[in-house]
């Protein structure tokens, strides 16, 4: 078996003159280059399975072009946790296989973030001996300014390397017994001295979860080894400062016995707090106004008019606070068995970090979730309340033909709010409890019909569906995106339906109520219809296409009944025609100045009139007179009529319309039926024209209806002027529509929008909804609100919400103009994706939601925590400036938000200091079952930390070893004492000179 | 029809302005290359569709040509909805239409439904340059105030036509955001028919979110 290629060695100004064929070579790797030149042939096969290894390995080393590289001392060493400095952390990896085995080859290199450089591997300094002994990791290793660094890689931590490479095994491979720990150590070693390479090598050993590495670095001068022990247990020579620091000099003491001086120690002890006590915060507060006002009634829906916000569990899970001193000499501090120097309050150096759950549950995500998965739902309404309702002649086929009677069969005659409030009745014959409990019900009810109560607790707002000037500046922002995505005036009826809808689907348990809900809601809508009472909360006006469809149909029905109300108003026709003729032959002006009454006889006894056949004489349904402009055959002025309005359509009947234009194709003859198709409203207003102006030509017609198709004459020819050609042309559609008019005012012509129909076929709609599609229907409406609870909430400093709400609209815009359907499908390119894929868009969408409200949580939990109690912080740091101290606690919430660990300023005496102080002693006492009282009673002070998670030492010496004569060189010890884990990281070095 | 995968994709055109400005005769000249001068006035709405080529991609075009009559105005803007482009018509010969530009780009921007719809303002009527009250650099400082993309035309003798509706097109075609390709062109988008269907009267809406 023959090697060729990557095992051969091209490094060196000597061609390899290799016979690779040839088998009698050594199988040893040569650990120095050939010393003299009698070998006349360099053998650089490699045969066994740990030679290639090798050979791949310093292969490479030399890829990465680190072979003859020896890092040298950073000039200016730079402390890791100096704000504003721009360090990250390289990596570059490579595969490396011994025999069925994969490695990973990584090598790791803390560098200033500068620009999209590649890893700047520097040019390789060949070593001539004179660089060193201060190579990089020797200084690294005694430099105190990177000791416990946050979130940072192991060896960095437990070392202070900033530059390394590790070997570690891939997949559930394990590097886990001594002989093959020294085979790869081996490895490494061989290979450091054949590249020359002086970045320092480990090789990861144990299970991963361990952290556990051996390693060495060598240079022309000093040898290091890394060790490291990892123990379940403190080893009871190891349990404090004292007897850490005579393990450490019995190490150095071999191989050579010898005496340690002036060991410098950085100490560590870290606290953790988990019991926040009266720092807690787990949601937004309830508002007790309201609760109040609903008392027990509706206990725990303490605020109907919002979505929830906010986390169940605190979203800060835990505080650690660090406790440091730097840079001690041995002598200075002694902790032993019987005595410790060290209390945390008198540490030079604080720090603190925070860690929030993971998944905290919070409220406003579940609400998202539980509404997209109902909205998912594909159960009808019978079949949901089929246990409530108790209809066994319910006839789903009936139901739909004639809602009104199944309805009232459903649920027995039907009430009005109103009724049901006065009477303390309940709406429903049957004695069986409802999904949601009568008294709750009402209270909704009532909160959704305001109006149903004399005093209404909570009026609709006036200006509802303007931006509202209880909005801030967050609202402002979005407010034009928020317009896109169709969903209804902000807590107007149907938002408010909404938000009730969501805390029945969350609080009350699901669909059930919700469709109970659904139910009674249609029920009071019914009642209102039938009894003409306006629907509260709603815009005035026809259905307006910038809400969402079940908006639409609410104000559907809203201007049906203005309608109908306006219709049934209307005084008896008979009179209103039979008004006195008024003689105003010589004095119009004044007469006609009145506008707004309607009614305005003229006397017509003008020598035309007569002419006219008898049932066109009298003039009806005059408006206002067009200016001074007179009929041009008759002998009158002219008269705006007053004329029907065209039938408003909700979305989904505009879409059918759009859709029957279409279909009668693109060609005149379609052109032709959709001008005959729309022309009803031309035809009325002819008549009523008509009937408002007795004598009137075609001509009259246009000058009002379009006045440009009128031209004036020029000349005096007595002639006023002419018909556009268009106009004239024979049969054209106007003067056919014309020549069929006859003179009826609008109020008797037959109706262009009937009401009766509309608002039926408005409910209809709304009732056959099942209670998935409904959720579906609300969902725009539903995630509006949503997004509005967030930015209620929105701080300056959470970063990313503003992001995520604005990605978020877009979305919600285009799914908005889906709802549009069939419409589009024809005429524009946004055809309709596919169920799922909206689902997968809403989905994301609340995803996204969810994730800001977890931000946002975070952040009001902090908040509230170091902020609240800025009194108690200016007393106990004794600072004066009041908004000096609540400037610095904001500042500190900031970083700790934004960055891993953060340093308190004054350390135990500083304001945060104190704070924390506070917390840990509530915490404790909280323990204890300590009341305050207690307190007071007790002689002995209480503590204010509990037992520390961790105690860290770093132990650093520099010391001629072996030899009294051998050059100084670094030594150091990490060891860290937690509960269940106890780890020594050792780096000891030995001068090679005299080896 | 045309091989579905051979449409890049569909707009919906609106044609608006004051009445008797020349919108359908824009329109006949555009699709059919026809001038009537007895062209109806229409009623209510109407439209035509045509499918033109820019950069090798096929567009199909839906274009809805509007009545300009005050009366109408309560039916037509529902027709508005969903429009990529509108293109808002005066006579150069009629100050009056070019007075109330103003009024029709209001209009639009109430009831449109996509905000950043391209607007084109097209003078017709070009031709007539005897009887001419509004000049072409009016119409430039107008377009240019609203941000509208200009030029003139003459439905009677071809002039500018083709270029407005092109050039509108492409417009729209540059802007992102405003259209999306057919689903045919999609690959594994495939239109679901019938969704929610359960719902009476053949509307699908109950469904849609």
């Amino acid at each position: 078996m023959t090697h060729l290629g990557p095992h051969l060695r091209h490094y060196g100004p000597v061609a390899p003159a290799a016979h690779p064929g040839s088998s009698t070579s050594p199988i040893q790797p040569k650990l120095m280059p050939p010393l003299t030149d009698t070998f006349e042939i360099e053998d650089f096969t490699a045969l066994s399975d740990w030679e290639k290894f090798v050979a791949g390995f310093e292969d490479i080393l030399r890829d990465w072009g680190v072979s003859h590289y020896h890092p040298p001392p950073d000039p200016a060493p730079t402390n890791a946790t100096s704000p504003g400095v721009p360090w990250v952390w390289r990596q570059t990896r490579r595969e490396i296989r011994f025999m069925d085995c994969g490695f990973w080859v990584t090598r790791f290199l803390r560098t200033l973030d500068v620009a999209d450089d590649p890893p700047t591997v520097p040019p390789p300094t060949r070593s001539d001996g004179s660089v060193t002994p201060g190579s990089r990791a020797c200084q690294s290793l005694m430099n105190g300014e990177n000791d416990f660094p946050c979130s940072a890689h192991p060896i960095y931590y437990f070392y202070g390397l900033d530059e390394f490479i590790i070997l570690s095994p891939q997949g559930t491979e394990q590097v886990d017994n001594p002989t093959r720990i020294k085979m790869v150590l081996g490895t490494l070693s061989v290979a450091a001295h054949n590249t020359e390479c002086g970045i320092p090598m480990f090789i990861q050993v144990m299970q991963r979860s361990q952290a556990q590495f051996a390693g060495l670095c060598v240079n022309d001068r000093f040898r290091t080894m890394f060790e490291m022990a990892v123990l379940p247990k403190v080893p009871s020579s190891c349990r404090n400062l004292s007897e850490i620091l005579y393990v450490f000099q019995e190490k150095l003491s071999q191989p050579l016995p010898m005496s340690v001086r002036g060991c410098r120690c950085t100490l560590r002890r870290t606290y953790r707090l988990e019991d926040w006590t009266s720092h807690a915060w787990t949601q937004a507060p309830p508002d007790f106004e309201l609760f109040a006002m609903f008392g027990g009634q509706l206990g725990y829906l303490n605020d109907l008019r919002q979505l929830p916000f906010g986390a169940g569990q605190d979203p800060v899970k835990r505080l650690l606070l660090n406790t440091t001193w730097p840079g001690l000499v041995e002598e200075t501090v002694l902790e032993n068995d019987v005595h410790n120097d060290l209390d945390p309050l008198e540490a030079p150096s604080w720090s603190v970090s925070v860690q929030f759950e993971e998944q905290p549950q919070c409220l406003l995500g579940q609400y998202l979730r539980q509404f997209v998965k109902v909205s998912e739902n594909h159960e009808s309404m019978l079949r949901v309340l089929g246990d409530f309702f108790n209809q066994s002649d319910y006839d789903v086929d009936e139901s739909v033909d004639n809602v009104p009677n199944a309805l009232k069969r459903l649920t027995g005659p039907t009430y009005g709010l109103t009724d049901i409030i006065k009477s303390g009745r309940s709406r429903r014959n049957s004695n069986q409890p409802g999904p949601i409990k009568d008294d709750y019900l009402f209270k909704i009810l009532e909160y959704l019909f305001p109006d149903s109560t004399d005093k209404p607790e909570f009026p609709y707002p006036q200006d509802f569906g303007s931006p509202s000037h209880r909005h801030n500046e967050n609202f402002n922002n979005f407010r034009v995106l928020l317009s896109t995505i169709k969903s209804c005036p902000v807590d107007g009826l149907l938002w408010r339906f909404t938000i009730v809808a969501a805390h029945c689907l969350h609080i009350l348990g699901g669909i059930k109520p919700l469709a109970h809900l659904m139910h009674e809601f249609m029920l009071e809508i019914r009642f209102r219809w039938e009894n003409g009472r306006k629907l509260p909360g709603l815009p005035h006006g026809p259905p307006d296409h910038s809400y969402c469809l079940f908006h639409q149909k609410l104000q559907m029905i809203n201007y049906c009944i203005d309608r109908k109300l306006a219709r049934e108003s209307v005084p008896n026709q008979s009179n209103e025609e039979a008004v006195t003729p008024k003689n105003d032959e010589n004095s119009d002006e004044e007469f006609f100045d009145c506008d707004e009454d309607e009614e305005i006889e003229v006397d017509e006894t003008k020598t035309n009139a007569a002419d006219l056949p008898i049932w066109n004489q009298k003039p009806a349904g005059r408006a206002e007179r067009l200016g001074k402009t007179m009929l041009l055959h008759h002998n009158d002025f002219m008269y705006v009529p007053i004329c029907q309005e065209p039938a408003p359509m909700t979305d989904d009947q505009l879409a059918e319309q759009a859709e029957i234009l279409l279909q009668l194709g693109s060609d005149a003859e379609g052109s032709e039926l959709r001008a005959k198709m729309q022309s009803a409203s031309l035809l009325s207003d002819m008549e009523s024209f008509k009937a408002a102006n007795p004598g009137s030509v075609l001509a009259d017609f246009v000058r009002w209806h379009s006045p440009r198709d009128w031209i004036e004459s020029q000349k005096d020819n007595g002639e006023k002027g002419k018909l556009s050609v268009r106009m004239m042309t024979p049969g054209n559609a106007w003067a056919e529509a014309w020549e069929s008019a006859k003179p009826v005012p609008a109020r008797r012509q037959k109706r262009l929008f009937d009401d009766t129909r509309e608002a039926e076929k408005a409910i209809k709609f709304l009732t056959s909804l099942k209670p998935g599609e409904a959720t579906q229907t609300l969902m725009p409406t539903f995630l509006h609100a949503a997004i509005h609870r967030l930015l209620l909430e929105t701080l300056d400093n959470v970063p990313n919400l503003k992001d995520i709400i604005s990605t978020v609209l877009p979305v919600l815009a285009r799914l908005a103009r889906f709802s549009c359907r069939p419409e589009v499908q024809h005429y524009s390119s946004e055809t309709l994706p596919e169920f799922d894929t909206r689902t997968n868009l809403v989905r994301d969408v609340v995803q996204r939601l969810s994730a800001a409200e977890i931000k946002l949580s975070q952040a009001l939990s902090l908040r509230a925590k170091f902020t609240k109690d800025v009194n108690f912080v200016k007393e106990k740091a004794q600072l004066d400036d009041q908004e000096q101290v609540a400037r610095q606690m904001e500042d500190f919430v900031r970083q700790l938000y934004s960055c891993p660990e953060v340093k308190v300023v004054g350390a135990s005496r500083g304001p945060a200091g104190q704070l924390i102080q506070k917390m840990f002693k509530e915490a404790e006492k909280a323990t204890q079952m300590i009341t305050d009282d207690m307190e007071a009673v007790t002689d002995a002070p209480l503590k204010v930390f509990p037992a520390p998670v961790s105690r860290e030492y770093i132990i650093r010496v520099a010391v001629p070893r072996p030899f009294p004569y051998s050059a100084k060189s670094p030594q150091r010890l990490y060891v860290c004492i937690k509960d269940k884990e106890f780890r020594l990281a050792g780096a000891f070095t030995l001068d090679k000179e005299y080896l | 029809m045309e091989q579905p995968d051979a449409i890049l994709t569909s707009l919906k055109l609106l044609i608006i302005g004051e009445s008797g400005v020349g919108k359908s005769s824009l329109l006949l000249r555009f699709t059919d290359d026809a001038f009537d001068p007895e062209q109806a006035a229409t009623i209510g709405v109407d439209f035509k569709v045509k499918t033109i080529t820019i950069n090798q991609d096929k567009i199909k075009l839906a274009i809805w040509d509007t009545a300009g009559q005050e009366r109408f105005r309560t039916l037509t803007p529902s027709y508005y909805r969903g429009g990529q482009g509108a293109i808002l018509v005066y006579d150069v010969t009629n100050r009056d239409t070019f007075d109330r530009v103003d009024n029709w780009l209001t209009e639009l921007e109430t009831y449109s439904t996509n905000h950043d719809i391209v607007k084109m303002l097209v003078g017709n009527k070009c031709d007539m340059d005897e009887t001419r009250a509004v000049s072409k650099d009016e119409g430039i400082k107008l377009a240019r105030k609203h941000q509208m993309m200009f030029i003139e035309s003459s439905a009677k003798t071809k002039e500018g036509v083709q270029c407005a509706f092109e050039e509108l097109v492409e417009k729209i075609i540059q802007t992102p955001g405003l259209w999306e390709m057919t689903s045919d062109r999609k690959r594994g988008i495939h239109v679901a028919q019938g969704e929610g269907s359960t719902v009476p009267g053949g509307c699908n809406y109950c469904s849609v979110i």
